[in-house]
Formats: C-alpha cells, sequence, structure tokens
C-alpha cells in the first residue's frame, strides 16, 4: 500500500475509536449530570407534592417539575438541595455500562427551580452542564424536541395509579425505605434518566417514578458537530503535510531511477533541510561511489580491449607476411597454409571473444550488403579451399539484400561457419554460401544466410551438444581444435546481434548452418 | 592495359611483398610508404586507392576523407582491428570495400578484380557476360553473335541470370522472379526451363549448375 494510504487508513483508525470514545465520555457525563440534577429536583420539590399525589394519583404527574426559563439554566436554590438526611452522595444508584450508550437525542430540558403546577417544563436547546458549573450552554441543533418531566405514582404493591405508565422493578422498588430516592439504569441509546422515589406514605403514592431526559450534547464535548471541524482541519493538515513528503519521497525514488538507468551518471537533486533531503543526499553519494566504480571498470575493459586489438594487429601483419610466403610455396607447404590460415581465424576469434565477453558487448551496427560480405568470405577461405580442390560458391538474389548488423561480428561469424565447413569437408567437395530473402509472420523482410557443405556432415545428435559452449562434436570433426571456439564465436556473434543460428543436416549431406533475422526493405 | 593502383602501406615486408604479388598478376602499383594528403595529380590515371588504415603521419581515415573531396576513384581499406567502428567509418567516409588482415594475396586479387570490373555490370539494356549478350530493350539474345529463339520465360531467366553479371544466382530467387507471374512453379519447372535454355544456347557450359546454389552464366569462354 501507498504511504499515503496508509497514512490516511491510520488518521481513520485513531479518529473512529478516539471519536466513539469521546461520545460515550461525553453520553456518561451528561446522563450523570442529568441524573444528579433530577434527583436534587425530585428530593427537593416532591414532599410539597405528595399530598397532591394521594389525592390525584390517576391524572397526577405531568408538569411538576421544571421552570419556563427558556434558555438558560438555573441550579436549584442551595436551600433546596438534597434533604439533609438523603446526602446525594450515598443515594444508591446503577446504570448501564455500554461503552455505546450514546444518546442521540438533541433535546434538553429546564432543571429549574419548581414550576407553577400547571406550567410544563420547557426544553433547552443546551446540554446540562456538569453539576455546580453554573455555565450557560449554547443552544442545542435547531428544532429539538422538547420533553416535560413526568411523574408516576405507584401504590406499595408497584401498581400504578396511571394508564400508560411504565411498570415498576419490583426488586428495586422493594428495597427502598421511605424517603430513598434511586437512579434507575441508564438505557443504551436513550435519553431517558429516571429517578425512583418513596414516600413516606403506603397508599396510592407509594412509589413516585420520575422520568426526565438527558437532554443534548455538551457535558464533555461542545453543543454542536462544530467540535469535528478542528478535528477535520488537523486531519487534513497532517494529510497535506505528510502528502508533500510522500511527493518528495516519489520524486527522489524517480531520479534515483533515471540515475540508474543512465549508469549513475546524473546528479541528485538535494532541495531543504531535513531528512528526505538527507536521504537524497545520501543516494547521491552512493550514486557517485557506484558511478567511480563503473568508470574504473569501463576503463580497465577498455585497457584490456585496446591491448587485444592492438595485439591483434601485430600479429596479423606478421601474419599477412607469412600468408604470402607460403602462397609462393610448392605443394608440401599446402599443409603449412592451413595451419596459418587456422592462425589467422584463432586470432580474429580471440579478439571477438574479448568484446563478446565484455559486460556490454559493443554493437556498431550499419548497413550491410549481404552479398558482398559473403563474397569477402567466400575469397578468404578461397585459396586454402583451392588447395584441397574444394570449391565454395557464393549465391544471391536478383537484388542486393542489407540487414542492420555489424558486419565485423556477422562476417566473423558467417566465416567461422565457412571455414568449419571447407575444414571438415572432403577433397573436391563443396561449400555454398547463399543469402535468400524471406518474409516473416507478418509480412516483414527477413534475411538467411545459408552455409552448406557436402563433407561427411555430424550426427543430429550431436548437434544440440555441439551448438553449447566449448563442446566439440566426435570424429571425424572432433579432431578439429578450432571447432569448438569458432562455432561458439559465431554463435554469440549472431545473438548478440539478435539473429539465430540453427544447424541441421544438410538436405544433400553434409551440414547447414542458418543464420536469420531481420532484413532492411 | 594494365590497372593501375596506388598502395598506401607502413610496414615494409608487407608492402614489398603485396607489391611483387600485385605486379606479378599484371597490375601497375604505386607504393607510398606513408600517410599523407592525397592530391589530383597522385590519382591521375589511378584505377583504384588500397589503403592501411593505421598509417604514421596522416592516418587513412584522413587520405579517404581528402580523397573523396575531389576524386570518385575506388577505395580498398585494409584493416588489422576486429572492431566495427573503422570500417563502419571509412565506407560512410566514402571507402568502397575493406579486407581484413591477414590476408591471401589470391584473396586480394580476388577482391580488387572484383571492385575492378563492377562499373562494368549491368550498364544500359545491353548485357553481355561470357558468350552471351541480351539486348533487354529488343528482347534479343546471342551467343558468339548468333540470335536464338527464346520464349518469354526463358528470355526472363536469362536476363536474371546475366543482371548479375555472372554470379551464381539462388534457385529460389529465380522461381520466384521467372515462374511466379505464371502462377505455376516450384523448382522442377525451373530445371526444365534450364535444360530448354541450355539446349538453345547450344554449348555446353554456358549456364552452369552451381552445387548448393543454383545456376550461373559462364563468365568465361570454354572453347
Amino acid at each position: 500500500m501507498k504511504l499515503r494510504g496508509r497514512l490516511a487508513l491510520t488518521v481513520v483508525a485513531v479518529m473512529v475509536p478516539t471519536a466513539g470514545v469521546l461520545l460515550w465520555l461525553d453520553a456518561t457525563a451528561r446522563h450523570d449530570a442529568a441524573a444528579h440534577m433530577l434527583t436534587r429536583i425530585v428530593a427537593d420539590d416532591l414532599p410539597g407534592h405528595e399530598e397532591e399525589c394521594r389525592a390525584t394519583a390517576p391524572s397526577w404527574g405531568t408538569g411538576l417539575f421544571g421552570g419556563p426559563q427558556k434558555g438558560r439554566w438555573s441550579r436549584p436554590p442551595p436551600a433546596k438541595r438534597a434533604p439533609p438526611n438523603e446526602p446525594l452522595d450515598h443515594l444508591p444508584e446503577r446504570r448501564g455500562s455500554s461503552p455505546d450508550g450514546v444518546d442521540a437525542g438533541p433535546s434538553s430540558r429546564d432543571l429549574g427551580p419548581p414550576a407553577p403546577r400547571n406550567g410544563l417544563a420547557p426544553r433547552d436547546h443546551g446540554p446540562p452542564p456538569p453539576p455546580g458549573s453554573g455555565h450557560e450552554p449554547p443552544d442545542g441543533p435547531p428544532g429539538a424536541p422538547h420533553r416535560p418531566i413526568v411523574a408516576y405514582a405507584y401504590d406499595v404493591d408497584g401498581r400504578p395509579a396511571r394508564q400508560g405508565a411504565p411498570a415498576l422493578d419490583m426488586a428495586i422498588a422493594g428495597a427502598l425505605r421511605p424517603g430513598d430516592l434511586y437512579v434507575l439504569p441508564w438505557l443504551f441509546f436513550s435519553d431517558d434518566v429516571e429517578v425512583l422515589a418513596r414516600t413516606a406514605s403506603a397508599d396510592s403514592c407509594a412509589f413516585v417514578l420520575v422520568r426526565g431526559a438527558t437532554g443534548s450534547w455538551g457535558a464533555v464535548l461542545p453543543a454542536t458537530w462544530l467540535w469535528l471541524l478542528p478535528v477535520l482541519l488537523v486531519s487534513g493538515g497532517v494529510l497535506y503535510f505528510v502528502g508533500s513528503v510522500v511527493e518528495r519521497l516519489r520524486k527522489l525514488a524517480g531520479e534515483v531511477r533515471r540515475t540508474a538507468e543512465s549508469g549513475y551518471g546524473g546528479a541528485i537533486t538535494a532541495q531543504g533541510n531535513d531528512e528526505v533531503t538527507e536521504l537524497a543526499i545520501a543516494f547521491s553519494e552512493a550514486s557517485a561511489e557506484i558511478r567511480a566504480r563503473v568508470i574504473e571498470l569501463e576503463r580497465r575493459e577498455k585497457a584490456l580491449r585496446e591491448f587485444i586489438a592492438n595485439t591483434t594487429h601485430d600479429v596479423m601483419i606478421p601474419l599477412t607476411v607469412l600468408q604470402g610466403h607460403l602462397a609462393e610455396g610448392e605443394t608440401q607447404i599446402v599443409a603449412a597454409r592451413e595451419e596459418a590460415h587456422y592462425v589467422a581465424a584463432l586470432v580474429h576469434n580471440l579478439g571477438l571473444a574479448a568484446r563478446l565477453d565484455a559486460a556490454q558487448p559493443q554493437i556498431a551496427r550499419s548497413r550491410v550488403d549481404l552479398g558482398e560480405l559473403l563474397q569477402r568470405v567466400a575469397s578468404r577461405h578461397r585459396p586454402v579451399a583451392n588447395e584441397r580442390d574444394i570449391a565454395i560458391e557464393v549465391g544471391a538474389g536478383l537484388e542486393p539484400l542489407y540487414a542492420m548488423a555489424d558486419m565485423t561480428l556477422l562476417e566473423q561469424a558467417v566465416s567461422n561457419l565457412a571455414y568449419n565447413a571447407v575444414r571438415h569437408n572432403r577433397e573436391g567437395g563443396h561449400v555454398a554460401l547463399i543469402v535468400e530473402s524471406l518474409r516473416g509472420p507478418a509480412g516483414e523482410p527477413r534475411f538467411r544466410i545459408r552455409v552448406l557443405d557436402d563433407g561427411p556432415g555430424i550426427p543430429a545428435e550431436d548437434i544440440a551438444r555441439l551448438m553449447e559452449r566449448g563442446a566439440r562434436g566426435d570424429t571425424p570433426r572432433g579432431r578439429d581444435q578450432g571447432q569448438g571456439i569458432g562455432l561458439d564465436i559465431a554463435k554469440r556473434a549472431v545473438l548478440v546481434q539478435g539473429f539465430t543460428l540453427t544447424l541441421a543436416p544438410g538436405a544433400e549431406g553434409g551440414l547447414e548452418a542458418d543464420i536469420e533475422g531481420p532484413a532492411l526493405s | 592495359m594494365a590497372s593501375r593502383l596506388l598502395f598506401i602501406e607502413d610496414d615494409q615486408a608487407l608492402g614489398k611483398q603485396v607489391v611483387a604479388q600485385l605486379e606479378k598478376q599484371g597490375y601497375a602499383v604505386t607504393w607510398l610508404r606513408e600517410g599523407r594528403l592525397l592530391d589530383v595529380e597522385d590519382v591521375r590515371g589511378v584505377d583504384m586507392v588500397i589503403v592501411d588504415l593505421m598509417l604514421p603521419g596522416t592516418y587513412g581515415m584522413d587520405i579517404i576523407k581528402s580523397l573523396r573531396g575531389f576524386s570518385e576513384i575506388p577505395i580498398m581499406v585494409l584493416s588489422a582491428r576486429v572492431d566495427s567502428h573503422d570500417k563502419v567509418r571509412a565506407l560512410k567516409l566514402g571507402a568502397d570495400d575493406y579486407m581484413t588482415k591477414p590476408f591471401w594475396p589470391e584473396e586480394l586479387s580476388e577482391r580488387l578484380r572484383a571492385r575492378l570490373r563492377r562499373p562494368a555490370l549491368q550498364r544500359g539494356d545491353a548485357l553481355a557476360v561470357g558468350v552471351v549478350r541480351l539486348d533487354r530493350a529488343r528482347r534479343e539474345a546471342f551467343v558468339r553473335d548468333r540470335l536464338i529463339e527464346l520464349t518469354p520465360v526463358e528470355l526472363g531467366l536469362l536476363e536474371a541470370l546475366m543482371v548479375r553479371g555472372g554470379e551464381a544466382v539462388t534457385r529460389q530467387a529465380l522461381v520466384d522472379k521467372v515462374l511466379a507471374p505464371d502462377g505455376e512453379g516450384g523448382e522442377r519447372t525451373l530445371d526444365v526451363h534450364v535444360s530448354r535454355l541450355r539446349k538453345k544456347l547450344g554449348e555446353e557450359g554456358v549456364i552452369e549448375t552451381v552445387w548448393g546454389v543454383g545456376y550461373r552464366i559462364a563468365k568465361a569462354d570454354r572453347r
């Protein structure tokens, strides 16, 4: 995964649980605050309404608590706080333990002082503050529903006085003594806050369940979703900053790649003053080091090539003179001529071997007239072939055929094949060098150079082995010392140019060696 | 008249030997023992220049370059290097052919012969190889000035053999060139046509079979 994607995923992976925990804390604190305030209100106001409850139990309970002060919070007067005999801290409380107890209810309520009995409890849009904070929170989300505080009366057996009242859990209610208040467990996904009170009476108003709502956001988090804005801004900023770093790393990678492609010749730009810059500098230094070593290796390789080329040059001149002398001689010198011819071929092949063994063989392609090339090869071997009455013929089509090739490599390859064809032929035999024009699969022009002989040939099963480097055929060809290197050089000189070399038994006996490649149209 | 050669080679032993061999074959040779830029006088009446590339004084490439500035005379390069760059550069500068050392004297004279007779090839409509003459415009063939009656296919076959100046032509090329338009082909058909052509030409050995290759018109008069 790309760095930027991984970073975005990390931000999401951190933000989502953090937001979840914050919302859970917020909901918990809000419920606690609401429960606390409701408990106080009930503790303060219920005693004054007990008589009324007993008298009008079936209809009693609506609009009892809270005031009409919309838009503001007010705390109950200090004098009306929890009765001294029931300190809030000692209230038996139980609540749910879900971490997900988010109360999305946007409503709020007024926890003001006792309202007139006919007054409904209007909702405030703000969340309840932490107890004792006394501040005025901002409005909640617009359009939040208002829900009044409602009380329900029950007799000692838990039977509700009013229809539609929630069922009472007698396991809890039965444990309460007169004057006790109990905060009912927090239900998940609900903004209800319920306080159960046990009055001193034993009639239809023995228990009073007071239900309020937690209200909207705000115990821990700000009242609106605005709190998300800075979080998103910070996250976006981080992504933007890291994005620029990623961009620089990407550029650096591109530069390193380009430098590598150019043989570590180019420079790597290092801007700025940070870790990415240090990385660029480190790459630059490594590149310079590699470049230095490459230059040194190239220098050595060039020196070696020069040495071989010069040595070859020095050998060739006396060899030419020797050949000249031998040409003047009588028939007993024929063998000496062949050896001189062999030595000349060997020196050429050694020179080419050095070129082909280079790390990157240098191919100097030019437009080569293949018919001319075959003529040159034929005239090179004809003097020695004539001594043994072997005819070397060159055949071509009616039009000259050209290919983009390294003329030295291709000529030496054909020369080696022709040399083998002559050397392993019988007296009175034939060698033919042919260039043919072909069409490739897509109709593109191709050439095929065929070197044929009518000598003893080699068994088909030996041909594959012969194509391996250094392998030499069994008798009669096996006696020849030049077979291995000549064929090997021919093969490599052909392949390095992208051409193909195939050996097969000839149609008229002997061996046929074919070189194929693209021709110029 | 003997062909005149200008030979530029610094190695004494090699130069002396090559000059002797070339003179023995009837060439008139002028030998320059060191490299220098040539002028018009140097090559007046010369049929071909043979130049070694690695010369003291003026480098062989520079000689070729300067020579091509004022003359179209054929140039043969002698090189002892296995590198292709020198050859490619020499050919680009205007050299016509090259030979790699070491070479046999016969090899050199064969290359020289091939180079020197080249301008005579394919000149206009009148082709002549050995004893055969062909007038391409009038579609008439002669053996020793005797007109031979030939079919269009036989004329095409003879022309294909003659445009190469007596070099061997592959069977594939002859089949493609001569027989393909008829829509009937194959090397057997070619052999039949060659057999008929031989009979009509009336002499043995005018059309030679070349082992592994195909056919050619004999360059020499065998009579």
